[in-house]
């Protein structure tokens, strides 16, 4: 019986972007101009596109200046890192986003490090990282900060708590961890080699699951009472299901997010926010 | 049985003679002198003598040392135009900024010392190129504590290693390390909530956070690994964050202080030193 709530992601994420639609309206008065976002999108891979267009569409759907640029699958490294330089210097622009992955000939890192760390959105620049790191101004990654997001519309409070990470990946249990421990939460971060897995998870009052393994992680690994928030999205028999065994663990959890309709909803919001901070930081208002 | 003590003077000795010969190598192919600047300004956190000994070190392992020492009224920006200078200057490999007083922004000048001259690998970009698994600088004191930790020859992957203290220089980074090596890491601190519960889980327990002899031999799990990261002054004597007599009971290995992790901060930062010279 699930008798866990349910944090679902399109309601977290919509009350957000009620909150930028209503800052812009006044940012607008203030400056005259509104926050603008370019992606860049290298060939024809699906996926990349049906996300591109997503990002378009919700940039457009909030009133910020939107770009994309479609280039074709023979684009050069030296013309990728030319059009970054341009974007860099782009007085509409406060926040650039380079589709990932990149074809094989173009280096992901070498144009990453390229985009000007003000305009990081995406929050992957070395810089930004060791910001996050160091606690210091920067724009965080969106999938963690979607979970944190997550956490704060429910209202938990993370001082003192036991947060538990599964997964330990750059872009995801990384940037999770250090942001709980900055709220005074108590951080384990376990992984494929944690030995007793269940155990170690079984102290958590928040378990955060990003591995990329379906429904790895059963009720009976889960303390009861505890919030749980599924990062994982996996592909099983045409059906869409997370790291987290969702049955078992909503009869244990006090909150869990499903999937599909959980943290994924949430990433491109973040996009926007970030883009939204860039542009307040240019602007230098609070 | 009481633990056995990892000796921070014997470990740090062995590093010396690694980066001796680290330097000579370097010397030879890149027909360079490795040249460190120390930046301190005067205040009772400055410890100038510190400054000195790292000068002697440098000297004895054929490094070209300089101390710019300033008076206590240097302002912020005096102190940012001296580290610009360092960073052009072509003796100059490394630049270690000491403890400042209260009046100088610290990471503020952090940021302005070229990331390829940050030996002490505090710069954000160095910070975010080593969280990100990239081939960087290390803050000096975890990578020591690292090789305390391998000088035991115990296996990290899966073990529980606990980390009380979360600054940047030392908790995060050597929590980091120990996830690099497949230990499964807890950060813990002074707000956590079941922090005795949590350290007695340590197979690994690392202390770091500065309050004088806070764990005790009942807190610790029998047979761990402790390296007491700590120094304060108690009543004329330096103890560390561990209760030496109690825990020595308890655990397999454990640092002693002094004598433990102290000693291993000057030669792990000529290997980065090193680093900086390549």
């Amino acid at each position: 019986m699930v008798t866990a709530k349910l944090i679902k992601g399109p309601e977290v994420a919509a009350a957000i972007r009620e909150q930028i639609a209503g800052e812009l309206v006044s940012l607008k008065e203030k400056t005259g101009t509104v926050p603008g976002l370019s992606v860049v999108l290298i060939g024809e891979d699906p996926a990349s596109k049906a996300y591109v267009g997503n990002k378009e569409k919700t940039s457009k759907a909030l009133g910020f200046y939107s770009e994309v640029h479609r280039l074709p699958v023979e684009t050069t490294q030296e013309e990728l890192l030319k059009l970054v330089d341009q974007l860099n210097k782009d007085d509409k622009i406060h926040g650039i986003l380079v589709q990932l992955p990149l074809p094989a000939h173009i280096e992901d890192q070498a144009v990453l490090d390229a985009i000007s760390v003000d305009k990081d959105v995406d929050g992957f620049h070395p810089i930004n990282v060791g910001n996050l790191m160091i606690g210091e101004d920067c724009y965080i990654p969106c999938t963690p900060h979607g979970c944190m997001k997550m956490l704060e519309f429910i209202g938990f409070d993370l001082k003192g708590k036991n947060a538990v990470v599964v997964g330990r990946s750059n872009i995801v249990g990384k940037p999770v961890a250090l942001l709980m421990l900055q709220q005074h939460a108590t951080v384990t971060l376990c992984h494929s080699r944690t030995k007793d897995l269940g155990a170690v998870c079984r102290e958590a009052d928040v378990l955060i699951v990003a591995v990329g393994r379906a429904e790895m992680i059963a009720g009976d690994m889960i303390k009861p009472g505890a919030v749980v928030i599924d990062v994982g999205i996996n592909r099983v028999d045409d059906k869409l299901v997370g790291d987290v065994h969702f049955e078992s663990a909503a009869e244990k959890a006090s909150y869990i997010t499903p999937v599909p309709g959980g943290v994924g909803p949430m990433t491109i919001t973040m996009l926007m926010l970030n883009t939204l901070e860039s542009f307040k930081r240019k602007h230098k208002i609070k | 049985m009481a633990a056995q003590i990892i000796d921070g003077n014997v470990v740090a000795g062995e590093i010396r003679k690694l980066v001796k010969d680290e330097m000579n190598r370097v010397k030879k192919n890149k027909e360079i002198v490795p040249g460190l600047a120390i930046v301190l300004v005067n205040s009772p956190v400055a410890r100038k003598s510190i400054a000195e000994l790292k000068k002697r070190t440098c000297e004895s392992v054929g490094v070209y040392c300089e101390i710019h020492e300033l008076n206590s009224l240097t302002r912020q920006d005096e102190v940012i135009e001296l580290i610009e200078e360092l960073n052009g200057d072509p003796k100059i490999h490394g630049i270690n900024l000491h403890p400042m007083p209260n009046h100088i922004n610290f990471k503020q000048l952090i940021n302005h010392v070229d990331p390829a001259k940050d030996v002490e690998g505090l710069h954000p970009e160095n910070m975010g190129n080593f969280l990100l698994g990239g081939k960087t600088f290390v803050p000096f004191t975890p990578r020591g504590i690292m090789k305390l930790i391998e000088s035991t020859g115990i296996e990290i992957k899966g073990k529980r290693a606990v980390i009380v203290g979360r600054s940047q220089h030392v908790g995060l980074p050597i929590g980091f390390l120990l996830l690099e090596q497949h230990a499964t890491v807890t950060f813990a601190h002074s707000r956590s909530w079941y922090l005795e519960q949590v350290i007695r889980e340590a197979d690994i327990l690392v202390v770091a956070a500065g309050h004088p002899e806070m764990i005790n031999g009942d807190m610790v799990k029998p047979g761990a690994l402790v390296i007491d990261v700590g120094v304060s002054m108690v009543s004329g004597h330096f103890v560390g964050d561990v209760e030496y007599a109690s825990v020595s009971r308890v655990a397999d290995w454990i640092t002693p202080v002094p004598g433990g992790v102290g000693p291993m901060s000057i030669a792990m930062m000529l290997l980065n030193l090193v680093r900086c010279c390549e």
